[in-house]
C-alpha cells in the first residue's frame, strides 16, 4: 500500500469528510432556499423582479455565511483526531482540494440550477423571468469560465490554511490586493515596454477580460483564452502555486 | 520501537524543552512521569507526528514520525489530555475513524464501553469531560495498535471509573504492545506501568523496569530517622525513605517517593540507572 496515495484509503477519507460536510451543505442549501422564497414573496408583493432582492439577500447570506463555510480553526485540541488520522497528507490536501475547488463551485452551479428551475416553476412573468436569465447565465457560462471560479476557490483553499480566524474576509482582502498589484504590474510593463509617456488606465473583470486605454486608444482584450498572459496567470499558475502552496503547509503544519 | 536519538526540540529558541535526548521504548506500559512543563505531551505529540523535532530523530520501527506516513500512524494512538471533541454521536465517530486501523475490534470497543459503563448511541456533546475520556479510551484501545500514548488518562475519571481504566489496560495488553502512560497521579497507576520514565529538565533522569529499579533502591518505612537515603518523608507513622539497596532486598515500589528521589538526586539517578 503507497504511503502517498491510496484509492481505498483516499475513499474512506473522502466519504468521512463528506459526512462531516454534508450538514454544512444541507444547512447552507436550506438558507439558500429560505431566500428563494423570500425573494418570490418580494416579488408578488412589490410587482418587482425577484432577482432585485436576491442580490442583497444573498450578500447578506454569504456575510453571515462565508466565515462558517471557510471557517475550520486547527488547534491543538480540535485537530489532533485529523492529524493522527493513518491517511498521507497529499490524500488530506486532495480531499480537501476537492470539497474547496471542484464541490464548493459544484455545489453553487447546482444550487443556482435548482432555483432557476423553481423560479420558471412559479406563476407570473417576473418568476419565470428571473427562472430564465439564471438558466440562460448558466448556459452562457464556458469551460474556462468555470475553471475561473475554481481558480478563485483555491485562494480560498490556500487562505483556510494560513488564516486561523475570518478566513473569508482576509482572502478577499487578499484577493483585492492581488487584482490591484497585478493591474500596476501590467500597466508598468505596458508603459515600460510599448507606450513611453503615455498615460495607461486599465480594467480587468472576473473573467479575465481586460480593458485599457492610452492617450491614443482605447483596448479590449476580451475572452479568457484570447488573452494569454491573464488566462495562464489567473488560472493556471495562481491556483496551481496556491494548491503546492497548501499541500507544502499542511504537511508543515504541527498542533 | 520507538527510539528517540539526540532529539532536541524548542518552542523557543534558547529555552529546550529537549536537548539531545536519547532513549528507547520498546514493549511494556511506560510510566512517563515528570514535573510539569517538563515536556511529557510534547513528547507524545512528538511521538505521534504532531511536533517535529528541532535537530535528531524519534522513529517508530525504523520510520520517521514527523513524516505521518500513513503505515505508521495506523501504528499509534494519541489519547491528548485536552482535547475537543467531536460533535457526532460515539457510533458515527467510530464508524468514520476506526476503518482506517486494520485491527480495530468493534467487539472489544463495544466491551471496554460496558466496563466503563457507557452507552455507544450518545452524542459526545452530552458527555461529560470524564465520559469523554472513557469513550476515546475505549476507543483507543479497541483500535490494537501497537504504540498507544496516554496523556493523563486518568484525569477528570472518578474513582471507581479509574479502577475500571486499570481493568481495561490490563485486559488491552500484551507483549508486543508499548502502552506509554503521561501521568501525575502515580497512586491511580502504581500497580500497572512498568517501565518507568522520568524526564526532567531537557533530559531523561530514568528508564527502567520496576525489577530494576528496585533491584538497586529500596522503599521502606521506619520510626527513626534513617541516614544515607536519597529521599525521606515523615508521616504519621514515621518515616518514608528511599535509600540504596545494599543487601539486595525486594521492597515495593513507591512512584512517588522514586520520583521525589529522582528529582532532588539528578546526578546519583543519572549514574546509579546509567542514563
Amino acid at each position: 500500500m503507497s504511503n502517498i496515495f491510496d484509492i481505498h484509503r483516499f475513499g474512506k477519507l473522502f466519504t468521512r469528510e463528506f459526512g462531516r460536510y454534508s450538514p454544512k451543505l444541507i444547512g447552507i442549501g436550506s438558507v439558500g432556499l429560505g431566500i428563494f422564497a423570500l425573494t418570490v414573496i418580494y416579488s408578488y408583493v412589490f410587482q418587482s423582479s425577484p432577482l432585485n432582492f436576491s442580490f442583497v439577500a444573498f450578500g447578506v447570506a454569504l456575510t453571515v455565511l462565508a466565515p462558517i463555510i471557510y471557517h475550520k480553526r486547527v488547534d491543538r485540541t480540535n485537530s489532533i483526531f485529523d492529524f493522527t488520522l493513518p491517511v498521507s497528507s497529499f490524500e488530506k490536501f486532495l480531499v480537501k482540494w476537492s470539497f474547496s475547488v471542484i464541490l464548493m463551485p459544484a455545489f453553487v452551479i447546482a444550487y443556482l440550477l435548482l432555483i432557476g428551475w423553481l423560479y420558471r416553476l412559479m406563476p407570473g412573468g417576473m418568476c419565470v423571468e428571473s427562472g430564465s436569465r439564471i438558466i440562460d447565465f448558466l448556459k452562457s457560462l464556458s469551460f474556462e469560465q468555470i475553471c475561473s471560479i475554481s481558480a478563485l476557490q483555491s485562494f480560498f483553499l490556500v487562505g483556510s490554511f494560513y488564516f486561523r480566524k475570518h478566513v473569508f474576509w482576509k482572502v478577499s482582502l487578499s484577493l483585492i490586493i492581488y487584482f490591484l498589484l497585478f493591474a500596476l504590474v501590467f500597466i508598468l510593463f505596458h508603459q515600460s515596454m510599448f507606450l513611453e509617456n503615455h498615460q495607461v488606465s486599465l480594467g480587468i473583470n472576473f473573467w479575465g477580460d481586460m480593458m485599457y486605454s492610452d492617450s491614443n486608444h482605447s483596448h479590449t482584450l476580451s475572452g479568457i483564452n484570447r488573452n494569454l498572459f491573464v488566462y495562464i496567470s489567473l488560472n493556471l499558475v495562481a491556483p496551481l502555486g496556491m494548491w503546492v502552496v497548501s499541500f507544502l503547509k499542511l504537511r508543515e503544519t504541527e498542533v | 520501537m520507538i527510539e528517540i536519538n539526540n532529539l532536541s526540540f524548542y518552542y523557543k529558541k534558547g529555552k529546550p524543552v529537549f536537548e539531545q535526548v536519547s532513549f528507547e521504548m520498546a514493549s511494556g506500559i511506560y510510566g512517563l512521569l515528570g514535573e510539569n512543563g517538563v515536556g511529557k505531551s510534547t513528547l507524545l505529540r512528538i511521538i505521534a507526528g504532531l511536533r517535529f523535532p528541532d535537530s535528531g530523530q524519534c522513529k517508530i520501527d525504523g520510520k520517521d514520525t514527523f513524516r505521518r506516513d500513513p503505515e505508521t500512524l495506523s501504528k499509534v494512538f494519541l489519547l491528548p489530555e485536552e482535547f475537543e471533541s467531536p460533535t457526532v454521536k460515539i457510533d458515527r465517530f467510530i464508524k468514520d475513524n476506526a476503518k482506517f486501523y486494520p485491527h480495530f475490534s468493534r467487539e472489544q470497543f463495544e466491551n471496554n464501553m460496558r466496563d466503563f459503563e457507557m452507552e455507544t448511541d450518545r452524542k459526545f456533546s452530552e458527555l461529560s469531560y470524564g465520559q469523554k475520556k472513557k469513550v476515546l479510551i475505549s476507543y483507543g484501545m479497541s483500535l490494537n495498535t501497537p504504540y498507544v500514548l496516554l496523556d493523563e488518562p486518568t484525569n477528570g475519571l472518578d474513582i471507581p471509573s479509574k479502577a475500571q481504566f486499570r481493568k481495561v489496560i490490563a485486559s488491552a495488553y500484551d507483549e508486543d504492545r508499548c502502552i506509554i502512560i503521561s501521568t501525575h497521579q502515580v497512586r491511580d497507576l502504581e500497580s500497572l506501568i512498568d517501565p518507568i520514565i522520568i524526564l526532567d529538565r531537557n533530559q531523561v533522569l530514568l528508564n527502567n523496569s520496576v525489577e530494576e529499579i528496585t533491584r538497586k533502591l529500596v522503599f521502606k518505612h521506619t520510626q527513626n530517622k534513617p541516614e544515607n537515603t536519597y529521599y525521606t518523608e515523615s508521616n504519621l507513622a514515621g518515616y518514608s525513605y528511599v535509600g540504596p539497596n545494599l543487601t539486595g532486598e525486594e521492597t515495593t515500589l513507591n512512584i512517588e517517593m522514586l520520583f521525589n528521589a529522582a528529582v532532588s538526586n539528578r546526578t546519583t539517578f543519572k549514574d546509579l540507572f546509567n542514563v
